[in-house]
């Protein structure tokens, strides 16, 4: 129970500073009046824009010290409200812009995830139980090559392949359409960011397999005349996934980072694509907002792997 | 360092291009003297597609080059793409010909009063917005004032119509516009975002819930369904459009921002049209044989701006000095890919208005190095007490859009060019927003620019005359000539082609001798369309007259089929 | 043993010359060099011998549980007179815990220990006897209880950490007799137990080998261990059998000085269980380039110079059950001689200090 409470105040701390930091950074390094009245902000000289900057000043508190807004921001923040959008036009509130663009990120998120555990456990597998032969030195060479290259290339060579001359998949993603057509929208994207990761688990869990099939109850398990497939699958796996879990959780984290790249050139506008722009718009609610729930989503990966663990393995079990 | 390279839905960006279209954008020359106005020398016939009967059903989708941040035309910035989008869901008061005309569209007439500065428009009955809310004198004259009263839009609107009462009410149907100045071109000005007319309860609601300016009603040939920012915004028939038949059962406008992929989508087929101005993406287009392109570069020209109102470029023979440094053939050679054509003025050599003996002054570094010295001999000071010149070089900053590559090479050439001829550059790379911004306040020395795509010259006005100076300048290099003015305000009142045309020389020989604009090139605009497309360029009035189908970027998907 | 009995003219497995290679990077390890042996069934061996002695890799090799990267297996093993040598793993798989099967050294790390009880015991009865879950369920339920699991039950569905290491050795056993074997091996069944629950598992395998007329393979480095267990008991040493006798016989007139060495090391009741053989000195032969001569020459005390240059065949005793490769054996006049002069040496030794 005191785990779970230290677990807690760490989380909110970390939420807390990361909060303030960016909130800091992003008032003290752009101008917020600027992004929302454009040119206007600099017309002083002018009566009726200086009447409507005081306007915006006072509606947007950008008149009070930054401790302070700072402080209104987080109330308003846990409450649910996230401001609004500086740089779209009528400045609609930032929890719309969320709330229509997290399912597709989380979406594209569980897909890929899904694909690299799919794609990294029997490739892990078959590796491991060809240690040291040809067959697993290719598959080395080519998992060096899918971590040694950018995300934002495999992306295109993706699409270039099954996109373009294969014609597998669509070029562009459709918020209209079906959801199952967006499935598959998303799909060469969701590949994008999968196979980078799968090579990154399978090497992690390969390493671990071999350690694992050297074991003795796996030459029990032998003994008792199951198949290899079967000895690998139901007896090497699952003792052999605790660094595996550990990493594909965190990594969860760094699929958040690969998904604002490859949202961007699949063009989905998910969460990923809303932070680039918002960044490049100057758009600080949205910014903060995206950045304070990856870090929450982060915190509760975290959480998560700690329960994954005690499931996995019985031993960790209180 | 132009706008044209990079996605500009920045409501700053927009301060610039909103205004080029919402007090631009007609035909190129108003008397039709020649060839129909989309027809550009450089385009293929628009006027032969695919043969056939129209047939209702499928969907176009069209790839623009960049989002808009909203669709409500009396406060959202429209730039092209807003345009794309608003062509679908709204109808203008007027429309340009293909004769160049402005005609009345939504208006059943637009009639000038003697003096040329009160305009009586009356409009068609029984027409219906798609909310139901009947298209009446009121609705426009609540455009009129919502779009008076926008804080972005308005700047290009207020300085023309009086502060009280500039739209009245005459009955249900009838209202006059009450203009500050004589103007016989004040029809072209109601065929643009001005022009456009949404429905008065949306604009009410709008106000309310700003998240409605993403869901637009007009009068539309289609209604709104959805909208999804960046991904796609779909319109459905309107079957009850009172101009006639619309033929396509929907239009999808999908952003896509770089222009090697819209047109890899055009090619693929996942598109139906697009536009672009890339000049790599017009070689590739012209040379698809089935793919069907109407080019133009009878709008915008990209030039470089001088600001006048500060030292040293308030010194005519500096502003001299570094146009005549400029490489501006180089310019071309680098960045035009034989695609784009030199400009030497507002107009291109096919206009009316275009003078053969007015040609823009570059690449002659010994003749700026000579001004340079004169001008440095002087010893001047700039506002803030420095020197505007050091070592005999003239002090000065030149700022472009970043990061770019494009922009990073533009920089590269133009600082060789220029510190050999005399100046000290300084770069300043600014985000987007803030280069416009600096742009509008006239915090800046030399910057690149697009503009005047106007296809009646006089709606350019906005960006020359002396009123449009203040401190959001929307006449940005903040030269003010009170002869100019007159001429300017003379050209819209000319009462002849051949007079117009007279007049306008002498304003592209004043704009020559200020110094303050070096054209660069004619901007070239694509409308590209796969072979199911058809019926673009049968757009026409429901009186018959034919309507211009490609106007900087954008086209009409009235007369739009699909087989 | 009884020539009438029918069961000795087919015996259940038969080992002829059976060679077992490591290639290593060192060379060539000759694990198992030449081995051969036949057990009836329902009969019990034991193979004793050091560490190293390949006693473990015999077993192995036998099962044909070994890794096939770099292994040189040669020989003959007849299994129910089938060729077991040149089977595929597949046509293994068959054999294994269904006619064949082994319990290993460590209950520790030999079960799988995120796996339930319950499941490893049903796993093989599924794959080999096509029970359902619940009739594997039930049947392990049973094995549990032969093997002397109180509250079977709850067992099942327990991990193996939740069980102390006589209990898992239990369950070990239960899963090598799930199927019903003909032959089982264990393998150091109970070195890694206490000297209390040795004697209770011992007992445990050799009680279910007779109730189910099985033939026992165990593999020992304790002579102790097979004393009341086996029938016949084959010392081996460097890769080969040096002496093979039925058990009492073995006991009372063994003839090589290493089983004689082996019986002196047998660990008293009080001794940790895992005190090698200590008191034989030297280390056990390098297998990648064995000695010239008899394997075992460099460590004999009664090793003379014929034993350093050549090899020593198995030498038939009077009782033909009883083979033993020694030029010199206990009994034999130079043994006798040579002990003379070992005791007369340590009584010098015991009085030079006085010198």
């Amino acid at each position: 129970m005191k785990f779970w409470m230290q677990r807690v105040a760490m989380a909110i701390l970390l939420l807390l500073s990361v909060s303030a930091l960016t909130f800091g950074a992003m008032n003290v390094l752009g101008d917020p009046l600027f992004n929302i009245l454009g040119p206007l902000a600099g017309d002083v000289n002018n009566p009726k824009s200086a009447a409507l900057i005081e306007e915006v000043k006072a509606k947007y508190d950008l008149d009070k010290p930054l401790p302070v807004r700072y402080v209104k921001w987080l109330g308003d923040f846990a409450t649910g409200d996230m401001g609004v959008q500086f740089s779209t036009d009528g400045q609609p509130p930032v929890s719309g812009l969320i709330k229509e663009r997290i399912p597709r990120t989380i979406t594209l998120l569980i897909m890929a995830q899904l694909l690299a555990v799919m794609i990294s456990i029997p490739w892990a597998a078959i590796t491991a139980a060809r240690a040291g032969k040809r067959s697993d030195k290719i598959s080395t060479m080519n998992s060096f090559f899918l971590l040694a290259m950018p995300n934002f290339a495999l992306a295109i060579l993706l699409k270039y392949i099954f996109s373009l001359k294969l014609g597998w998949f669509p070029l562009t993603y459709k918020a209209i359409d079906p959801y199952f057509e967006r499935l598959r929208q998303i799909f060469l994207a969701a590949v994008t960011i999968a196979l980078p990761a799968a090579a990154v688990y399978q090497r992690l869990l390969r390493t671990d397999l071999i350690t694992t099939l050297q074991q003795d109850f796996i030459l029990m398990a032998r003994a008792k005349g199951l198949s290899r497939s079967r000895v690998i699958f139901r007896h090497a796996i699952r003792p052999s996934m605790f660094s595996f879990i550990t990493v594909v959780g965190l990594n969860t984290g760094g699929l958040i980072g690969g998904s604002i790249v490859v949202e961007t050139v699949f063009r989905i506008p998910g969460i990923g694509s809303s932070l680039v722009e918002s960044v490049l718009r100057e758009d600080f609610p949205v910014v903060l907002a995206i950045v304070i729930l990856i870090a929450l989503a982060f915190v509760i990966i975290n959480v998560l792997v700690d329960i994954l663990y005690s499931i996995i393995d019985p031993r960790v079990r209180r | 360092m132009q706008i044209t390279k990079t996605r500009r839905y920045r409501a700053a960006i927009a301060v610039g291009l909103t205004f080029a279209f919402l007090a631009a954008s007609c035909g190129s020359d108003s008397e039709g003297t020649e060839a129909p106005t989309t027809e550009a020398p450089t385009s293929e016939a628009p006027t032969t597609e695919a043969p056939g009967t129209p047939v209702a059903g499928g969907t176009l989708r069209y790839g623009v080059e960049a989002e808009t941040d909203g669709l409500n035309p009396t406060s959202s910035a429209f730039a092209v793409s807003a345009y794309v989008m608003g062509n679908a869901v709204f109808d203008t008061l007027t429309a340009l010909a293909a004769d160049g005309s402005a005609v009345p569209n939504l208006a059943a007439s637009l009639t000038p009063s003697e003096d040329l500065k009160d305009w009586t428009l009356v409009l068609r009955p029984g027409i219906k917005f798609h909310d139901g809310t009947d298209l009446n004198s009121a609705a426009v004259k609540a455009n009129f004032d919502a779009a008076y009263a926008a804080p972005l839009v308005g700047l290009a609107v207020r300085p023309f119509y009086p502060t009280e009462n500039a739209v009245e009410i005459v009955d249900d149907l009838t209202l006059i516009y009450h203009l500050l100045d004589a103007n016989l071109q004040f029809p072209h000005a109601l065929r643009s975002q001005l022009g456009m007319v949404a429905s008065p309860t949306w604009l009410a609601a709008a106000l309310e819930d700003p998240t409605l300016n993403q869901a637009p009603v007009g009068t539309g040939p289609f209604k709104y369904e959805s909208r999804t920012q960046d991904s796609v915004t779909r319109f459905v028939r309107n079957e009850d459009w009172w101009g006639g038949e619309v033929w396509l059962d929907a239009i999808e406008i999908i952003p896509v921002v770089d222009p090697a992929t819209r047109l890899e989508l055009l090619q693929n087929g996942e598109l139906d049209a697009m536009h672009t101005t890339e000049t790599e993406s017009l070689a590739a287009l012209r040379a698809d044989e089935s793919i069907f392109n109407i080019i133009d570069d009878n709008g915008e020209e990209s030039f470089l701006m001088i600001n006048s109102a500060n030292a040293p470029f308030d010194d005519i023979r500096v502003r001299k000095a570094i146009t005549l440094a400029t490489p501006r053939l180089e310019y071309n050679t680098l960045f035009g890919n034989g695609e784009a054509r030199l400009a030497d003025q507002r107009f291109t050599p096919e206009s009316p208005y275009y003078d053969e003996t007015i040609k823009q002054e570059a690449d002659d570094p010994e003749a700026a190095l000579a001004l340079v010295a004169e001008y440095c001999a002087d010893g001047l000071l700039t506002a803030d007490g420095s020197p505007t010149c050091t070592d005999g070089k003239v002090n000065m900053e030149w700022q472009y859009t970043g990061p770019s590559v494009v922009g990073q090479r533009i920089t590269d050439l133009f600082n060789a060019s220029w510190a050999a001829a005399g100046f000290n550059v300084t770069n300043d790379e600014l985000a987007q927003d803030d280069h416009i911004q600096q742009a509008a306040l006239g915090q800046y020395n030399v910057i690149g620019w697009r503009q005047f795509g106007a296809y009646q010259p006089s709606n350019d006005n906005v960006w020359l005359l002396c009123r449009t100076v203040g401190g959001i300048s929307l006449n940005w290099p903040r030269y003010c000539d009170e002869s100019r003015d007159t001429l300017l305000l003379a050209a819209q009142v000319a009462p002849t082609i051949e007079e117009e045309v007279s007049i306008q020389k002498q304003i592209s020989q004043n704009l020559h001798d200020a110094y303050t604009y070096i054209f660069l090139q004619h901007t070239v605009w694509a409308n590209s369309f796969t072979s199911a497309v058809n019926g673009t360029c049968d757009v026409k009035t429901p009186e018959g007259v034919a309507l211009a189908c490609a106007i900087n970027g954008t086209t009409a998907f009235t007369s739009t089929w699909m087989s | 043993m009884n020539d009438s009995d029918p069961r000795t003219t087919t015996p259940l497995l038969e080992v002829s010359d059976l060679k077992t290679y490591f290639r290593t990077e060192r060379g060539t390890v000759k694990a198992v060099d030449g081995v051969s042996f036949s057990l009836q069934r329902g009969q019990s061996l034991g193979i004793v011998g050091e560490s190293g002695s390949g006693k473990t890799v015999l077993s192995r090799s036998i099962m044909g549980l070994l890794g096939r990267t770099n292994l040189i297996r040669e020989g003959s093993i007849k299994f129910n007179g089938q060729e077991l040598m040149g089977l595929s793993v597949k046509e293994m798989r068959s054999i294994w815990g269904q006619e064949m099967s082994m319990i290993f050294q460590d209950p520790m790390t030999s079960l799988n220990p995120v796996m339930k009880i319950g499941r490893q015991i049903a796993e093989p009865l599924m794959l080999h006897l096509g029970m359902n879950k619940s009739e594997a369920r039930l049947t392990a339920e049973k094995l549990l209880t032969d093997v002397r699991i109180p509250e079977p039950q709850r067992r099942l569905n327990q991990y193996p950490h939740e069980l102390s290491g006589g209990m898992r050795q239990r369950v070990m056993i239960a899963i090598a007799l799930a199927c019903g074997p003909t032959l089982l091996f264990a393998d150091e069944p109970t070195t890694a137990l206490d000297v209390t629950v040795q004697a209770e598992i011992l007992h445990l395998i050799n009680e279910q080998r007779v109730d189910r007329n099985m033939s026992l393979i165990l593999v020992t480095h304790n002579i102790g261990v097979v004393a009341g267990n086996t029938d016949v008991i084959a010392v081996m040493y460097g890769g080969k059998i040096v002496e093979k006798a039925p058990t009492k016989t073995l006991f009372s007139s063994y003839k090589m000085p290493y089983t004689e060495a082996l019986m002196r090391s047998i660990p008293k009741l009080r001794q940790a269980s895992h005190t090698r053989l200590a008191t034989i000195p030297g280390r056990p032969p390098d297998m990648v380039n064995p000695p010239l001569g008899c394997n075992f020459a460099p460590r004999c005390a009664y090793a003379r110079p014929k034993c350093l240059v050549e090899e020593p065949g198995l030498t038939v005793t009077e009782n033909p059950e009883h083979v033993y490769a020694c030029f010199y054996p206990v009994g034999s006049p130079e043994y006798h001689e040579r002990k003379l002069e070992l005791s007369q040496r340590s009584d010098l030794l015991s009085t030079g200090g006085q010198n």
